[in-house]
């Protein structure tokens, strides 16, 4: 497709526009209690769009105009409530994805043990489609934090099939809930007691894989006050947590078995607590109950919760206020989030460099992408998140993918790539909605022509003006493409796509 | 657990564009493939070697890598896994000696010829001192060089490289394959991130193309911006490596690389340093060496592993060919694994390891070790193998003696390298 065609395609209607009029979009951005302090940068920042970019997988004209319509607070509400939003947009895009995403591993094992695919496709489809179009986005956005916290490496053994029944009933039911809940689901997910060899854990012969993972990534942290004899005194606590048999199920389902025979029943000293011999099963609970209460996890939540939403190295002040509502309610996830989106830390947060998955999605929202064909789509995004080491599940070391800049800020070269496919509709299984865009452009006033919309488009996706130096490089870009609006337009937003600015939130 | 072998094939995205202009004119004399760079200003002294860092992600088994096989102790604590005696008639496949009491997994058999030839090493009850048994904290420590310590921003490869003098300004002085920078090559002078040489361009017709890349490079530079260094690393890869005609490439003496990442790393390394695109540092990663259930002996899980470890170098011995005299491989792990085996015929996370190294300079010893056996009271909690070269004595020597940097003492701060004698005086 040669760029005149791409033109044609994605700005269509152009001419037809009405573009007698009007200001500034960004003038008319509403600025409420949450007006932010400090830096010029950030005091420059359009609140709705900075509480989108945060929040979400980034801007939509839908969920632009829809902010600005129930305002911040209620947003925010909102999106902490995801089961009052309507999602039915998502029915028809998921549709094909049903039968195996509600099907249990074992039998999907059973089933499709040589065609993976089968299962992998569905898999991160679904969490592809649900980004991009799901209205129901911070609870998106906390599955994804939930998944990278209790990650499982859909490429060991079985996991792929396994992960399913993780994805459905342990994060995706937990994402909002009691962290404490969501710690045990965990504990009893096939694919974590597989992943981390748990299921190879048993008395005579104790398997210490996820003993460690639960207390340096789940729950204290890796200087959380735990010896290395609480790793092995935990290893104990789990020998006999395992998972049900192909053989033993008729059905082929595979769920969590506690097998008694292995369990070691002995006496145990976790953390300085003794546990009583002959505890059986409960002695995982006394472990998960004493890892869940205990300050070093209510300061590991907080703390990625914060540098999730706020920033790499998030200051100690939220650090402190989310610990302590974590402790406060209990572990209950909804009151911290919402606590940090409430924080002063959360509306002054400096740029925060997006993860390549984070800034695939939002390149599409910007311009209003809809899934047509899941299938294909996923064979479009696979290698470009391949590139840049972010295909969903596939971070192959327990601790999740990483949440700071340092591991994403060499695969520019894929970025920029990424910006020009969009630009240029070549994402083959997703269109842009051009009527969406035009119909902004036109609500907000804003005459089809190259200057006045690249401002508005820069304000509408980096929630920001830009600075005179980023304007003038924007500018003589597209003005030097050529001649007409429509191909400058389009080359200037390709830059605005690839610029350092959009690889931030 | 660790692994790293994507089960998901990658496909091709970006359709490939026409390569960026300002190819060089060929030199007749010359392959088509190698550009002829000259990095090494010629009136300088040669430049220390090439070095390729590989790590083994996970913590690698190297007892059953480099068996300890004169030593009873081993076989007791290993009844699944031990790799069988090389007198063992009994066992097909048994463990190829190499100094009567250390000797060979057989998977690493490629490798023999280059033991033999005294230009592969191993250093064994080594590693990095700091206790922890978590792989995160320990490849950390071990890539920035200061176990126990993040005072250090950066990595001991990028010190070095922000050392050493040397008047090279390639852009392509340090690479970390894969989609992210190792640790190690943090603060080299722009570091670049590398999947494929051939797929490294921007998309679009080669004028579009370099009109974004100059108007990228005019907002990615712009003051404040903290992605400067990558985004001018990136533009001066694409730059350099449009005039590589990869495609082209032949390794010499017939060679075939293993299939897989870590083969495509190897053989595009030896392409970029037989063009003399000025590449100082090139980090590859091989993973999946968290074996704590189902490891295998002489056959299985870490079997195949190490079969991709030594089909790999082996392949980039046979390709560097001469020019292995400018070359320097080292191969490290973050931490060894624990002695006794466990009950799922794997083992957990212990302490010393040993490292590889290739090198056409090295004292001809196939072996160096400090070893004091494997009885409970000298073993590291009574149950690892203790650390007695610490890993930054090997590093040391290499840096001081193969890469010819004399500040090494700056590269891994607050410590005082001992030398433990790899290279022919």
């Amino acid at each position: 497709m040669n760029r005149r065609q791409f033109l044609g395609s994605l700005f269509a209607g152009a001419a037809a526009l009405n573009t007698a009029s009007l200001g500034q979009a960004l003038a008319s951005a509403p600025r409420g209690a949450f007006s932010p302090l400090g830096q010029s940068g950030i005091d420059a920042r359009d609140p709705v769009i900075h509480l989108i970019r945060r929040l979400t997988y980034g801007v939509t004209p839908e969920l632009v105009t829809h902010v600005r319509q129930i305002g911040i607070e209620a947003f925010i509400e909102e999106q902490l409530n995801p089961d009052t939003i309507d999602d039915s947009i998502l029915d028809p895009v998921l549709q094909d994805t049903r039968d195996i995403l509600s099907e249990n591993g074992g039998v999907l094992l059973r089933q499709l043990e040589a065609r993976r695919e089968q299962v992998a496709q569905p898999l991160i489809g679904a969490t592809a489609a649900r980004a991009i179009m799901s209205r129901r986005q911070l609870y998106e956005r906390m599955v994804a934090f939930w998944s990278d916290h209790f990650s499982v490496f859909v490429g060991k053994g079985i996991v792929l099939f396994l992960k399913v029944d993780d994805d459905r009933d342990v994060i995706r039911t937990k994402a909002l809930g009691v962290f404490r809940e969501m710690l045990g689901a965990s504990a009893h997910s096939p694919a974590m007691l597989f992943y981390l060899d748990n299921v190879q854990n048993e008395a005579s012969a104790p398997n210490e894989n996820y003993a460690r993972e639960l207390m340096e990534l789940h729950t204290l942290g890796v200087n959380g006050g735990y010896t290395e004899d609480d790793v092995k005194e935990v290893a104990r606590a789990f020998t006999g947590w395992s998972i049900s048999g192909r053989r033993e199920d008729g059905d082929g389902r595979i769920n969590f078995q506690f097998r008694r025979l292995f369990h070691d029943d002995d006496a145990k000293t976790v953390l300085g607590t003794e546990i009583a011999a002959g505890g059986g099963e409960q002695d995982g609970e006394t472990v998960l109950d004493l890892l869940a209460r205990h300050p070093s996890t209510a300061r590991m939540i907080a703390t990625k919760l914060a540098r999730r939403f706020i920033s790499d190295n998030p200051p100690a002040s939220i650090i402190d206020t989310a610990a302590a509502a974590f402790t406060a309610s209990g572990g209950d996830i909804r009151t911290v989030v919402r606590v940090i989106l409430h924080s002063d830390e959360f509306w002054q947060a400096p740029p925060k460099f997006k993860q390549p998955f984070e800034h695939t999605i939002s390149l599409m929202r910007a311009l209003a992408y809809r899934v047509i064909d899941l299938e294909q789509l996923v064979r479009t995004l696979r290698g470009p998140l391949d590139v840049m080491g972010q295909i969903p599940f596939t971070w192959a070391t327990p601790d999740g993918f990483p949440d700071v800049m340092e591991a994403w800020q060499d695969s520019l070269l894929m970025r920029w790539n990424l910006a020009l496919a969009a630009m240029y509709g070549e994402v083959a299984g997703a269109e842009s909605n051009t009527d969406a865009l035009m119909g902004m452009l036109a609500e907000n006033g804003i005459p089809f022509e190259t200057e006045p919309v690249l401002d508005f488009m820069a304000g509408y996706m980096l929630g920001r003006p830009l600075s005179a130096d980023e304007r003038s490089v924007v500018i003589a870009f597209a003005n030097g493409n050529s001649a007409d609006p429509t191909q400058q337009i389009i080359a200037g937003l390709a830059l605005l796509l690839a610029s350092p600015a959009f690889q931030y939130k | 657990m660790i692994a790293t072998k994507k089960t998901i094939s990658r496909r091709q995205f970006i359709k490939r564009g026409a390569a960026m202009s300002g190819a060089l004119a060929a030199q007749a004399a010359l392959p088509a493939w190698m550009p002829r760079f000259a990095f090494a200003p010629p009136q300088q002294a040669p430049r220390g070697d090439v070095l390729v860092s590989i790590f083994l992600r996970g913590g690698a088994d190297t007892l059953n890598v480099i068996v300890p096989h004169g030593e009873d102790a081993y076989y007791q604590a290993r009844p699944q896994l031990a790799i069988p005696r090389p007198d063992d008639s009994s066992a097909e496949l048994r463990v190829i000696d190499l100094d009567g009491f250390f000797g060979l997994h057989p998977a690493l058999s490629p490798l023999l010829p280059i033991f033999q030839g005294g230009e592969m090493m191993a250093i064994h009850n080594t590693g990095s001192p700091h206790e922890t048994r978590s792989h995160f904290e320990a490849m950390d420590y071990m890539e920035r060089g200061t176990p126990g310590s993040y005072d250090q921003p950066d990595g001991w490869i990028g010190r070095h490289l922000a050392a050493l003098n040397n008047g090279n300004t390639s852009p392509l002085r340090a690479i970390g394959w894969g989609s992210s920078l190792q640790q190690a090559l943090r603060g080299s002078p722009s570091p670049v991130a590398l999947q494929s040489i051939i797929d490294y361009h921007l998309a679009g017709d080669a004028a579009f193309a370099a009109r974004m890349l100059e108007s990228l490079t005019s907002l990615y530079t712009l003051p404040g911006e903290s992605l400067n260094d990558s985004a001018l690393a990136t533009e001066s890869a694409i730059e350099m490596l449009s005039q590589v005609n990869y495609q082209t490439y032949r390794p010499q003496n017939g060679t075939e690389y293993p299939e897989g990442e870590f083969g495509a790393a190897l053989r595009q390394t030896a392409a970029l340093i037989r063009a003399e695109v000025g590449l100082e540092a090139s980090c590859i990663d091989l993973g999946g060496w968290d074996t704590h259930v189902n490891q295998g002996g002489a056959e299985g899980q870490q079997a195949r592993l190490l079969t991709q470890l030594a089909e790999g170098l082996a392949a980039f011995h046979a390709d560097m060919g001469a020019d292995m005299s400018r070359v320097t491989v080292v191969v490290m792990s973050e931490f060894g694994r624990r002695v006794q085996e466990n009950g799922g015929r794997g083992t957990d996370h212990g302490h010393g390891g040993a490292m590889l190294l290739m090198n056409g300079a090295l004292n001809g010893t196939p072996v160096t070790a400090r070893w004091v056996g494997l009885a409970p009271e000298v073993l590291d909690r009574g149950e690892d193998l203790p650390i007695t070269i610490d890993y930054r004595d090997v590093l040391s020597e290499i840096i001081s003696t193969r890469l010819g940097n004399t500040a090494s003492s700056t590269i891994f701060p607050n410590y005082t390298a001992s030398p433990v004698g790899l290279f022919r005086a």
